[in-house]
């Protein structure tokens, strides 16, 4: 039996430990269980609200009626949702890609491991020899490392792929729809 | 009823880029390679309205992403089978064929490859919906393509009514 006094501690001590306090803080919390906002829907975000909007128009074209225009911004919603979901893609390929030694973890382990049994000889005040320098500082460059990034974040790529497919399925359906109101 | 906002002249690169977002390019890879492709492809399907830009913007997009996959396929394979193998202080680097390494690297080549093989399904995908979307509005009068033959008929018949007069 937890006593009268336990309880009233416990309490006042959850009281104060809140979470954060400051307008900042709280903002900032807000988004802690935001990873990239994909799954949110276009139209909550106003800025991105406006850009559906003038490509639904574009698409409409001048003399559309409000049923068509609602048409052409499930089809422009659906490609701004395809351009978040390449763009987030695109940066993170480009942010990995701009590290200087970006490799596979095990590489880098066995590169650890190497200066370890070097280090371990008592080699340790004689400067490293060129070819373990060679072999110590070289990542993959150019394309093998665009593929170290892709498989060492497979993952992530995969869950943006599934993005992209449902995105690319609503377009697909929504330009279906389009096209038969406007036979 | 509207009939979308169609055109005879092909988006311009800024208006390009403002609708569909930057080419999706890496460091080391040329903007003038990418815009040739467009234009390239471009050029064959003639894209007359906004949604065929759209599908054609995909189009590239993908074959891009495809030639790079392909590209990266092949150097993995050649890094992978080939290996620097060093024999001690004073000699060189050789170059050897080693299935070991190459076996352990299949998974990530299998990887790409079946990236590569989405992105091409998605690339077709693309081209289908653009011979979709021109096959709905084929056989509807007034449409793009039978307008023109249409005009042109008329065209030709005024011509041969005035040489008649």
């Amino acid at each position: 039996m937890i006593s009268e006094t336990k309880i009233r501690a416990n309490r006042r001590n959850a009281r104060d430990s809140s979470g954060p306090r400051t307008a900042n803080g709280r903002a900032r919390s807000a988004r802690n269980a935001l990873r990239h906002g994909l799954s949110l829907r276009v139209r909550s975000n106003p800025a991105l609200s406006e850009v559906v909007e003038t490509l639904a128009r574009k698409i409409a074209g001048p003399t559309a009626n409000a049923e068509i225009l609602e048409l052409t911004r499930a089809i422009a919603e659906a490609q701004i949702d395809l351009r978040r979901v390449r763009n987030a893609r695109q940066q993170r390929l480009a942010t990995a890609y701009a590290q200087p030694f970006y490799e596979f973890r095990t590489a880098t382990w066995k590169k650890v491991r190497l200066m370890k049994l070097y280090l371990t000889r008592k080699l340790a005040d004689t400067p490293l020899p060129d070819y373990l320098v060679k072999v110590v500082t070289a990542t993959p460059q150019g394309l093998l490392k665009v593929a170290t990034i892709l498989s060492r974040e497979a993952k992530w790529f995969r869950a943006m792929d599934r993005y992209e497919r449902r995105a690319l399925s609503r377009r697909k359906f929504a330009i279906r729809a389009f096209d038969e109101a406007r036979r | 009823m509207s009939t979308g906002e169609s055109r005879s002249k092909p988006l311009i690169r800024t208006e390009r880029w403002a609708v569909f977002g930057l080419p999706p390019l890496l460091d080391g890879e040329e903007l003038k390679d990418y815009e040739a492709l467009y234009a390239e492809i471009s050029e064959a399907v003639k894209p007359g309205d906004i949604l065929e830009d759209i599908l054609i913007c995909d189009f590239v997009d993908l074959s891009w992403d495809i030639l790079r996959l392909r590209r990266m396929k092949a150097k993995l394979i050649d890094a992978s089978a080939v290996k620097r193998f060093y024999h001690g202080p004073g000699e060189q680097f050789v170059d050897r064929f080693d299935a070991q390494t190459l076996s352990q690297d299949l998974d990530h080549i299998e990887q790409i490859e079946h990236m590569a093989a989405v992105a091409e399904v998605r690339r077709n995908n693309a081209l289908r919906e653009i011979e979709r979307h021109r096959a709905t509005f084929s056989d509807v009068p007034g449409r793009n393509v039978q307008q023109i033959e249409e005009g042109q008929i008329v065209d030709a018949e005024s011509v041969e009514e005035n040489d008649r007069t």
